[in-house]
């Protein structure tokens, strides 16, 4: 009874430490939404999802990454071919993926606004060394090329700082007093809304694994005995 | 010998040595084996009371008892003595007075003067036994200094013997004792790190400096607040020291008024173009005696001794030595950045300015100086310009580093804290990096 006991705690002891390891090495998920709806029919469009995914090192040291996927433009779509700088792969389509490897990491799509933006945010969550942290920041860009205006700084919608594993969020409306640059009336557009999403795919899967493999290791001691 | 007769002998020589030791003399291990016959390194065996007896002296006469200590020899470094065993006698006062003492077990070096054949007593009645290994040292030179040596340098020996061997080795100075020093340095004990510290300092270590650097430039646990003011001395020889005084002149902004001290009086006594520059941001220090000498210091390197008072000139009419010498030297902005936290975001380009935003919040944690503040930007990124800058660095070091204002009040509560929006020009894309530093005062910075 006290070997099974003590094998028990064992495996609670094991579950705990693979838990908080998945947890750990668990890129940081969120769904993000953009009420797009005052950009139908403006005139300062034709309008570009702008995202930049910037080192805070200085080094382009390639420590983290931001995947972009199942990207809903709602009743509208992405238009044309994105624009990239820096270290950015992929496209709306399937999933786009921004890597710190450039100082400066950009990507542009021009789309026909819908609804709602929406689409999730897997972002790894290395902490850089010198106190400046990797930034991750979506704007929404009018027809010359300049953001929209609103109320966060460098007239971002979203701002991510990652630093610490639960990276500071930063959302902020449009500027309703200021007139875009491309002209047309002030745009009133609520902050987005970020949540965070359950453990991506990959994750449940190793965990799973994990699991697993205890089991069995608890199945075969008791076969052996 | 019986035990009477020895106990007769020793008292005269107590008495003798008493009479001229009025003062407690240094520890200092030279000088005990030089007025030393015998210096062996062994351990007490067994310590025996002797009965009640009065000892004169010219102060009057004490009370005490004579303790006999037999020591087991494990090597003899100085005068002749068979390997085996000995005993030395010495008197015990009922009331302390400095006088030394051994236990049962105790290991170390005994300082012996020799009474007749058999008898031994303390070459100084103060000191005559310093801690030792049980294994010699292998360090070369004078064989007593490296029995003590080996003790300081021995992370496995206790610190209160450790302290004690630095005490008895602080006109010792080569490599080895540096090389033991910060060996202690790096102990936990917090009196033998800060004493090893204040000896390195002395010894005019720049990498004492460095290690201690961090440490004298924040607040101070009440553990470490007593040995402040020995560090505070210590620095003071730092003063020849060219080296230090980059040093010296960043630890004028420490969070503790004794540092400040230390390192304004070096700063001063070093003289010069770097006390013409350090020293009149702190004829605003709120510390008293820190801008006493910074008052000092300056007179001291401008050679106007009419305007070099003496603390009790000083103090009767403050305000009147500072506003001379502020009005000699327009003040420069003095380093604040230990009574501030600055926390930076990362980077975002504008794509309508073409520059690079980053949100930046300066946070009191101390109390201290009185702005107005200058976030300055030290080692910029040759690829970028701070944009929107108010000047650039000229009087206080390092120069050519971008400043911008902090806005707010002169005075900050601890805890205030102010956003700011700093913007770069970066035309080519590369990375953005520097080292935020706070001035406090000016106009110059």
């Amino acid at each position: 009874v006290k070997g099974k006991a003590m094998l028990t705690r064992k495996i609670r002891l094991t579950i705990a430490l693979v838990w908080s390891t998945c947890l750990g090495s668990a890129a940081t998920v969120y769904d993000v939404r953009v009420s797009t709806a005052p950009l139908i029919g403006h005139t300062a469009g034709p309008f570009s999802l702008e995202l930049q995914f910037n080192d805070g090192e200085g080094l382009g040291d390639a420590n983290n990454t931001a995947v972009l996927s199942n990207v809903s433009f709602e009743l509208g779509q992405p238009t044309g071919l994105p624009s990239v700088v820096g270290g950015v792969t992929g496209d709306l389509g399937s999933s786009v993926t921004m890597t710190d490897s450039s100082f400066f990491n950009q990507f542009i799509q021009s789309f026909n606004p819908g609804g709602t933006l929406s689409f999730r945010l897997s972002l790894s969550t290395n902490t850089d060394a010198g106190g400046v942290p990797d930034e991750f920041s979506l704007a929404i860009l009018d027809s010359s090329g300049v953001e929209i205006p609103t109320l966060g700084p460098a007239n971002a919608l979203l701002i991510i700082d990652i630093n610490s594993p639960v990276p500071a969020i930063s959302t902020f409306p449009t500027d309703a007093t200021q007139i875009p640059n491309a002209g047309g009336q002030p745009i009133d557009m609520a902050a987005p809304s970020v949540s965070s999403a359950a453990p991506e795919p990959a994750s449940w899967g190793l965990l799973a694994t994990g699991l697993t493999a205890i089991m069995m290791a608890a199945r075969s001691r008791r076969c052996a005995k | 010998m019986t035990f009477q007769s020895i106990r007769t002998l020793n008292v005269i020589v107590l008495f003798a040595t008493a009479c001229s030791a009025t003062i407690v003399p240094s520890s200092d291990a030279g000088r005990l084996r030089d007025a030393a016959d015998l210096v062996l390194v062994g351990q007490v065996t067994a310590v025996l009371d002797g009965s009640p007896t009065l000892l004169s002296n010219p102060g009057g006469t004490i009370s005490g008892h004579p303790q006999t200590a037999s020591i087991l020899i494990a090597r003899v470094l100085k005068g002749s003595h068979d390997v085996g065993a000995t005993s030395i006698t010495y008197f015990v006062p009922d009331v302390p007075n400095g006088f030394g003492s051994v236990a049962p077990g105790q290991f170390g070096v005994f300082f012996l003067s020799q009474l007749t054949d058999q008898v031994w007593a303390p070459a100084d009645p103060y000191h005559f036994v310093l801690p030792a290994l049980t294994v010699g040292p292998s360090l070369g030179g004078d064989a007593t200094t490296a029995e003590v040596l080996a003790v300081l340098g021995s992370s496995q020996a206790a610190a209160a013997d450790r302290t004690i061997a630095l005490g008895a080795l602080r006109q010792v100075s080569g490599p080895d004792m540096t090389a033991a020093l910060r060996s202690a340095m790096a102990s936990t004990d917090r009196q033998l790190h800060w004493s090893a510290a204040g000896a390195l300092l002395t010894r005019g270590d720049l990498d004492a400096l460095t290690s201690v650097r961090a440490i004298l430039m924040a607040s101070l646990s009440a553990d470490d607040q007593p040995y402040v003011d020995g560090i505070g001395t210590a620095l003071r020889g730092e003063a020849q020291n060219s080296q230090a005084v980059p040093m010296l002149v960043a630890i004028l902004s420490s969070v503790n008024p004794e540092i400040r001290r230390g390192a304004a009086l070096a700063i001063g006594l070093a003289g010069g173009a770097t006390a013409i520059s350090s020293l009149p941001g702190s004829l605003s220090d709120p510390d008293m005696l820190v801008r006493y000498y910074a008052v000092v210091g300056l007179g001291r390197a401008t050679n106007q001794p009419d305007w070099t008072p003496s603390l009790d000139v000083f103090q009767s009419n403050e305000q009147q030595w500072l506003a001379y010498w502020k009005s000699q030297f327009p003040s420069c902005a003095s380093d604040v950045s230990a009574q501030f936290t600055v926390s930076r975001g990362g980077f975002r380009l504008n794509n309508a300015t073409k520059r690079y935003v980053q949100s930046v919040t300066v946070t009191r944690k101390a109390a201290g100086a009185t702005g107005p503040f200058a976030l300055v930007l030290d080692g910029l990124s040759a690829n970028a310009t701070l944009f929107g800058a108010a000047g650039t660095t000229a009087c206080s070091s390092p120069a050519g580093s971008p400043y911008l204002i902090v806005p707010g009040a002169a005075t900050w509560a601890t805890g205030d804290a102010v956003s700011l929006q700093l913007e770069f020009v970066n035309p080519t894309n590369g990375g953005i990096v520097y080292t935020p530093r706070v001035l406090a005062g000016g106009p110059n910075r």
